[in-house]
């Protein structure tokens, strides 16, 4: 742990003058928190990057404006910023889906949320444990198809295959194929929460 | 040989689809082909469904493919913006953090009160048994009439006028 002391007491000195308005530190602050933030919080939950952009400016504005409520913890600021755009998450997936009825499902997966960071950890590390994180969820939400859905996740989205090969590879008509990927991602969809 | 234009549908892959939702997976596997932007502003040009199924996929991709969407310029860009906008709407507040610089603010806020004239305080009409005859005339019928309510509605008067200047 004694690598970390001295990265813990930077980010701890970096987020007090933050929050006594230094903007340089502010700036170097951001710098370091936006691309996990973006990359590994918010757009694998959301899908779709111009509206994880919005999400992140938001979360953003809403962390410097509320800056001063912020206290420090060993775990750092970046739990902190993760809560805010989670929180945004969900309030811009049920804006969107309003009447799909998932609001449990995004209220229960919020309160999961758990600081996994210790404060001053590398913006790497923080993005790949972030990433861990949303791949487990999509783990889970993908064990709940059946075989043939999953299968047609894997090939089309995972591994990246064209229809035909992805027909192909599981004995279908590309018309066919088409209808069985439908299904698995209205399947997916459901199952699919915000953690 | 059949004519349907559609393709035979194995029943062991579940129930057969409607036309319906045959064009919705036709068109689902076409949006997946085209760049997310436009296949997202198209999903939901059409249908939230379509849309929903949209972006579970894009989901997936997101998270199995980062590379295709970490864009690291614009998400500084959006840091710059955001920083932007919140020193151009209380960089003043912020620049005045620690409790001296509040008193002192507070001190040459006062200063400025104190070294200012106050406006003369116009003289108010007075209210007496000789010039109110509300308290002599003869009760009438009706509300307005009611002396307590006339002497209340003479202070009342006489009060703002007193806070604001008698209308000229």
């Amino acid at each position: 742990m004694a690598p970390l002391d001295g990265a813990s007491a930077e980010e701890r000195a970096l987020v007090e003058a933050a929050q006594r308005g230094e903007r340089a530190s502010l700036e170097l602050l951001l710098d370091r928190v936006s691309r996990p933030l973006y990359a590994a919080v918010i757009l694998p939950r959301v899908g779709v990057a111009a509206d994880a952009e919005d999400i992140l400016r938001d979360t953003l504005l809403r962390a410097m404006e509320r800056l001063d409520t912020f206290r420090w913890t060993p775990a750092g600021i970046f739990p902190w910023l993760r809560q805010i755009a989670i929180h945004l998450v969900i309030d811009h997936v049920r804006r969107r889906q309003r009447r799909d009825r998932l609001e449990d499902r995004y209220e229960r997966a919020a309160a999961d949320v758990m600081p996994l960071h210790h404060a001053g950890a590398e913006e790497m590390l923080i993005e790949q444990q972030e990433r861990a994180v949303a791949t487990r969820s999509m783990e889970a939400a993908l064990a709940t198809l059946n075989d043939r859905y999953r299968r047609a996740v894997e090939l089309r989205l995972l591994e990246e295959r064209s229809r035909e090969a992805c027909a192909e590879a599981m004995g279908v008509t590309v018309g066919n194929f088409d209808v069985i990927l439908h299904r698995a991602l209205g399947a997916l969809k459901k199952a699919y929460g915000v953690r | 040989m059949s004519d349907d234009p559609r393709p035979a549908w194995d029943e062991t892959l579940g129930p057969a689809p409607s036309d319906d939702e045959r064009a919705e997976a036709t068109a689902l596997g076409a949006l997946l082909a085209r760049p997310p932007g436009e296949a997202v502003a198209e999903a939901r040009a059409r249908d939230l469904a379509l849309e929903g199924a949209l972006i579970a996929a894009l989901r997936v991709r997101a998270t199995a493919h980062p590379e295709t969407f970490r864009a690291p310029e614009r998400v500084k860009a959006i840091a710059a913006e955001a920083l932007d906008a919140t020193y151009g709407r209380r960089g003043w507040r912020r620049a005045i953090r620690s409790p001296w610089a509040w008193a002192a603010a507070a001190m040459l806020v006062a200063a400025v009160g104190v070294g200012s004239q106050p406006r003369d305080t116009p003289e108010a009409p007075p209210i007496s048994r000789q010039t109110d005859d509300v308290f002599t005339r003869a009760v009438e019928p009706g509300a307005a009439s009611n002396p307590a309510r006339e002497v209340f509605d003479a202070r009342l008067h006489a009060y703002r006028d007193t806070l604001l200047g008698a209308p000229r």
